[in-house]
């Protein structure tokens, strides 16, 4: 059964890239793509940046996290792939009142102070403390760089 | 500029393993360097870019080079260049994206007599060329 159009939101400190624009929306035929950062949204040269990403049947959008708050309300036309650049925007957007069911933990890499949860999922205290926050509003954390990959309870983790 | 180097930025090992079979086939050369994006963040992978970009010789030039256009080493190298001042911008070359071997093998062979403004140019042809049916 094919399931209806829904919004995936990704957290992935290298934003859009091939693991997303390949790795997810190739494999699964998923063609609009939203970069949601208010610095990048507000600044030409980051957007020109990520313009040559998607393939030519993809789409990419920029939006501020207000605008993809307001997105999210509503079932997408179809199957659309969000990214996020930490679990940070993930709080604003609930906070703005968007609803967030899961959230995927696509890639954090090793930083200073950082600790490692799987090779490419590192949270630092501030970040582990933020998802604990969302994980008691009921999100369900999600790690999982790719499609294919095994889903790691991140709720079960923090 | 003395020596134009080259910094392969790729996924994984594959900018150390082209450096390594390009040196099967034409024996050692200088100035060669991969920086894979394996566990960085697209601002550690710019962090570690600037710091290669520092060690770099004051006579000599910089080609980067990465695998795949709209990658994170494509990226991160994009945002290394918007940063640079004019001195420094001068040096740096590319990024010019889908490196492959026979666009490596040109480019060491060709670095030291071939005009920096027709170099690259060079370069992308033979790497289109590479590519049969």
């Amino acid at each position: 059964m094919t399931k209806a159009p829904h919004w995936i939101v990704r957290v992935d400190d290298r934003l859009v890239h091939g693991q997303v624009c390949v790795g997810w929306c190739d494999t699964l035929g998923i063609r609009r793509l939203v970069l949601a950062d208010d610095l990048i949204a507000a600044c030409e040269f980051e957007r020109e940046l990520y313009a040559c990403c998607p393939a030519d049947e993809q789409s990419l959008e920029f939006m501020t996290l207000a605008q993809l708050a307001a997105a999210l309300a509503v079932p997408p036309g179809e199957t659309t792939l969000a990214v996020l650049s930490d679990p940070a925007a993930a709080e604003t957007l609930l906070e703005l009142g968007a609803p967030l069911p899961e959230l995927i933990l696509g890639g954090l890499h090793h930083q200073p102070g950082a600790r490692e949860l799987a090779n490419y999922l590192f949270l630092t205290p501030d970040q582990e403390a933020g998802l604990r926050r969302l994980s008691a509003r009921g999100v369900h954390l999600i790690g999982q760089p790719l499609p294919d990959s095994p889903r790691l309870d991140v709720n079960r983790l923090i | 500029m003395s020596l134009l180097r080259a910094l392969l930025i790729t996924h994984g090992e594959l900018g150390a393993a082209l450096l390594a079979t390009a040196e099967e086939i034409l024996g050692p050369r200088e100035g060669l360097a991969a920086l894979s994006n394996r566990g960085l963040s697209r601002d550690g992978l710019v962090a570690e870019l600037r710091a290669r970009l520092a060690e770099l010789p004051a006579e000599d030039g910089l080609l980067l080079l990465v695998d795949a256009p709209g990658a994170s080493p494509h990226v991160a190298a994009r945002l290394l260049l918007g940063g640079l001042d004019s001195a420094e911008r001068g040096r740096v070359l590319g990024p010019l994206t889908g490196v492959n071997l026979p666009l490596l093998l040109t480019f060491l062979n060709r670095r030291a007599t071939t005009p920096v403004e027709e170099l690259l140019p060079l370069l992308v042809e033979r790497g289109r060329a590479g590519i049969l049916l």
